[in-house]
């Protein structure tokens, strides 16, 4: 680490100036490492950004470019320090990557953090602060959920993004978070909006509680990983909600600063509204219905963020008109993508809150406390993956765990009633089910019924590497890769496209792929986070459309008409754009030989149906 | 070597490894199971159980002890059943009324599913709270089902954690085969709701792993290729890792891949986190197992 290596220079008596009474703390760089030698207390200053700098301003539409956002600062407590001078203390540890290779860059023996918002020490003291705040509320009700800091990294190496990781050391969890800067804006920083960081250290909240050993994510789309990013939006929502909050900020929009406007041509916000921002009645969703029929219209551009109908659509109003819907629909490729599935379920959560907060009796300070309670409550008793479900969380199941532990957690009878109205409002509770014999093979073009066929080599090698294996372990070449068939040897993925002949739209779909022979084999966990064995595996698909939602979706009109269908393949036509939902398999034996598969789709609101296809290795 | 000395060799090792770490050998102690089940005898009716049943015939996900299931395994799975269905049903009963049981298709339990409150109010003297009470209450829970969750007397369990808490508690189990942790497998998780009540449990233990390779492969070499798999990836790293030096976060585990309970194959290999991913390394041939990204964004 550079620190260090600049503390054997030191030592060395190269010439560098060093604090007399502090030796490692270099005056050169500026950075320090943990042990500075200062006693300083364990309360400090410093200035922040009241939530965002939106917030702090009142202006929804101010810039990251502006020149005026030192005015927004203002003084705020610095508590819990270690008493090091630096921003050391018993919640998190703000280090800095960019300037100090990991090391320490904000430093005053006497705990006075005054920066100009564009000094990287700054993003270091809104870290620290909202950081600590966050954690010590977790201490004060009873859920903080591991007793070591967490090493919040400022200023990370890192585009456009924030993340949290979990890593064992030693026989020890340790959990850091990594903020990055804003490439299309320079000098807009993550860590300048509280709710991201906030976010980022709910993750370490979920996987935590929910188990020390196994992830919460299973699969690379599933709903577990979507409930995550609900989670911590919710959380840092509800964290930053206020008694009294400026008239012009939407206290349901996440991340209005970093999501919002550092990315002048793309909104990345997310928002716990009942629609989209592309619905002309946005903000306040009045076409809201959870009943397809009426819920959502193409003509209309409405869309209902509802169980299941309403998964998948994003929120940004990033695309152009007259018909919102259809372009949505034919070309935004991350219906699956769990930062984006899951708006509808953040919106529940909200609701829930709102409704505890505004009943009877209620508060900003109890609701706050009851729904983190429950919702962390829920995390820990969610279930873990069995070979029955290597991805056994879902939004149905967590809405039912949560509803049974909110009597355990304080709720009263009305507090319950009203939780129990805001999830069955958005679909997730008493929703209507499929009926039996729901579930067909669709068509698929130049295939057998039920199944696609991707061996295009390039296409292959590009994915397999993104899972760390070597392109060259894709044996087929162009000869027998572009046909879009099964050839004995040849690596492919595959995709199964099952037709919904309900009104209702299946959601959640576990799909458990068997290989009834030695034809087809499963490749291994590496490639297959739903691996079960060589001849089985599973992965879940988002939803697949009933016909009510078709219907509603459909326009004479060729400007509105969206051009889906009851099958998966025409509920999400980008699947195929990614590896995300596809299953990894080696073709073997002989031309002409058959490979059988069977598929037990499950969907999370209806039966479980067992569907078989066979195909023919090529010829 | 000698199969035999082999053999004797390796249960040496695994008696060795028990004493030497922290470890639970899950026997059979007759006296604290009755003594605990007498505890537990006020219990109601099993309608839940026998309703859960006609519910879980329907399905074809797994089989549970019923008369509906359809497929060949599951018939075989449902004769061994029988026999012990009465003792198992006592069993839910003393643990919780609402408990629902999912079997693997070798008849092993994998899965119980409950409520919070299913206790009785005279049952009340659990505190979620006393990290030993809830310790207690999971080592007699294991106790009470190790015969349908598959677990003979050789099965190496070890308390990997135990999470009291206000209103509930979690308790995991991690197994040990020749001393290495087994993963992603090899796992018990318990939930214990305010009254000791058992809120569910999932079981991916193995037994009679078909142990595949040797160490054969030093770790410096098998953190160089983890490296050159995570460089397919990762452009830019965002924390510095020193790939010559071993560090707290490199492990030796035997990777079981396959979620089939019974002597599923085994692999000695190498777990390194590197820039946030986690990658697993075959022992002996150097292959790459995993390379999965932990970031969480």
């Amino acid at each position: 680490m550079r620190g260090r290596n600049l503390l054997v220079a030191m030592m060395l008596g190269l010439g560098m100036a060093a604090c007399a009474d502090n030796q490692t703390r270099n005056t050169l760089d500026g950075c320090s490492l943990k042990a500075t030698g200062v006693n300083a207390p364990s309360l400090g200053q410093g200035l922040i950004y009241e939530v965002d700098p939106m917030f702090a301003s009142g202006d929804p539409t101010l810039s990251p470019l502006s020149s005026q956002l030192d005015e927004y600062r203002s003084e705020t407590q610095l508590r819990f320090l270690s008493g090091n001078g630096l921003l050391d203390g018993n919640y998190v540890s703000v280090t800095n990557f960019l300037q100090c290779a990991g090391d320490y860059l904000a430093f005053d023996e006497l705990n006075q953090f005054y920066y100009g918002s564009s000094d990287p020490e700054f993003q270091e003291v809104m870290a620290y602060h909202y950081g600590t705040e966050f954690r010590h509320y977790l201490n004060e009700i009873g859920y903080l959920e591991h007793p070591d800091p967490i090493e919040l990294t400022a200023q990370c190496r890192l585009q456009d993004n924030a993340f949290y990781v979990r890593t064992l050391s030693g026989g020890k969890i340790k959990n850091r978070v990594c903020m990055g800067a804003s490439v299309s804006t320079f000098g807009a920083h993550y860590a300048d909006d509280s709710v991201v960081t906030i976010h980022e250290l709910q993750h370490s909240v979920t996987a935590n509680h929910y188990s020390s050993t196994v992830d919460f994510n299973q699969l690379l789309f599933d709903e577990a990983g979507s409930i995550n990013e609900s989670v911590s939006d919710f959380i840092a929502m509800v964290m930053s909600d206020r008694e009294s909050v400026p008239a012009s900020i939407d206290r349901r929009r996440f991340s209005r600063w970093a999501l919002g406007s550092f990315d002048r041509a793309y909104d990345a916000s997310r928002g716990a509204h009942r629609c989209p921002q592309y619905d002309p009645s946005y903000p306040d969703c009045t076409g809201f219905e959870k009943d397809a029929s009426v819920g959502f219209s193409a003509e209309q551009n409405r869309v209902s963020y509802v169980f299941p109908d309403g998964m998948g659509w994003p929120y940004g109003k990033n695309f152009t008109g007259p018909g919102y819907l259809k372009k949505v629909f034919t070309t935004f490729s991350r219906q699956e993508q769990i930062h984006n599935h899951g708006v509808f379920f953040t919106g529940a959560l909200w609701e829930a809150y709102e409704a505890l907060k505004f009943g009877s009796g209620g508060s900003l300070e109890k609701a706050r406390e009851l729904m983190v309670s429950v919702v962390i409550e829920t995390l820990k008793n969610l279930p873990k993956p069995t070979e029955a479900s290597r991805s056994p969380i879902t939004y149905i199941g967590f809405i039912d765990q949560l509803v049974a532990l909110a009597p355990v957690v304080g709720f009263s009878q009305s507090q319950l009633s009203e939780l129990e109205g805001a999830f069955r409002a958005r679909g997730l509770l008493d929703s209507p089910e499929l009926g039996n014999g729901w579930a067909a093979l669709a068509p698929v073009s130049g295939s057998v019924d039920g199944l696609l066929v991707v061996d295009h080599p390039a296409q292959l090698k590009r994915w397999i590497s993104r899972f760390g294996y070597s392109p060259s372990l894709i044996p087929q070449g162009p000869v027998t890769g572009l046909n879009g068939k099964m050839d004995s040897g040849e690596i492919v993925m595959l995709w199964f496209n099952i037709q919904n002949l309900d009104p209702v739209t299946a959601g959640s779909i576990e799909l458990t792929v068997s290989s009834k022979n030695e034809n087809l084999e499963i490749l291994g966990p590496g490639l297959n986070f739903g691996f079960i064995s060589n001849s089985k595996a599973q992965i879940r698909y988002s939803k697949i459309n009933g016909s009510k939602v078709v219907n509603a979706l459909s326009s004479p009109s060729s400007d509105f008409h969206v051009p889906t269908g009851n099958s998966y393949f025409l509920t999400n036509p980008q699947f195929r754009n990614s590896p995300v939902t596809g299953i990894w398999a080696r073709v073997s034996g002989d031309p002409n030989e058959l490979v059988e598969i069977e598929l037990e789709v499950r969907p999370e609101n209806g039966p479980a149906q067992t569907l078989t296809l066979t195909d023919v290795i090529v010829p | 070597m000698k199969k035999t000395t082999k053999r004797h060799l390796i249960v040496l090792l695994v008696f060795t490894g028990a004493l030497a770490t922290v470890t639970i050998f899950l026997k059979k102690n007759p006296k604290k199971n009755e003594a605990y089940f007498e505890s537990l005898s006020k219990v109601k009716s099993n309608q839940d159980i026998q309703s859960h049943q006609a519910n879980q015939a329907k399905s074809t996900q797994s089989w549970v002890p019923g008369p509906s299931s359809k497929s060949g395994e599951s018939r075989r799975g449902l004769a061994q059943s029988q026999v012990s269905l009465k003792s198992f049903r006592s069993k839910l009963k003393a643990h919780g009324f609402s408990l629902k049981p999912v079997f693997n298709e070798e008849g092993k339990l994998i899965q119980l599913q409950g409520k919070p409150h299913a206790l009785a109010d005279s049952q009340r003297s659990f505190d979620p709270r006393n990290e030993a009470q809830v310790r207690d209450r999971a080592t007699a829970v294991i106790e009470a089902f190790r015969s349908e969750l598959g677990l003979d007397d050789r099965t190496q369990l070890e308390l990997s954690s135990v999470k009291p808490g206000q209103f509930t508690a979690q308790v995991t189990f991690e197994q040990r085969v020749d001393g290495l942790i087994v993963h992603p497998r090899g796992k018990i998780h318990l939930r214990f709701g305010p009254q000791g009540e058992l809120m569910g449990m999932e079981s991916s233990a193995v037994s009679a792993v078909q142990v595949q390779n040797q160490f054969s492969m030093d770790m410096h070499h098998a953190k160089t290729l983890a490296f050159e798999s995570v460089s397919r990836t990762e452009k830019e790293p965002a924390y510095h890792s020193d790939k010559n030096t071993p560090s707290g976060t490199d492990q030796k585990l035997l990777w079981v891949p396959s979620w089939k309970s019974s002597n599923p194959e085994g692999f000695k290999a190498y777990r390194f986190q590197i820039a946030g991913r986690e990658v697993v390394i075959d022992g002996q041939s150097g292959q790459i197992l995993m390379n999965k990204n932990k970031k969480i964004y």
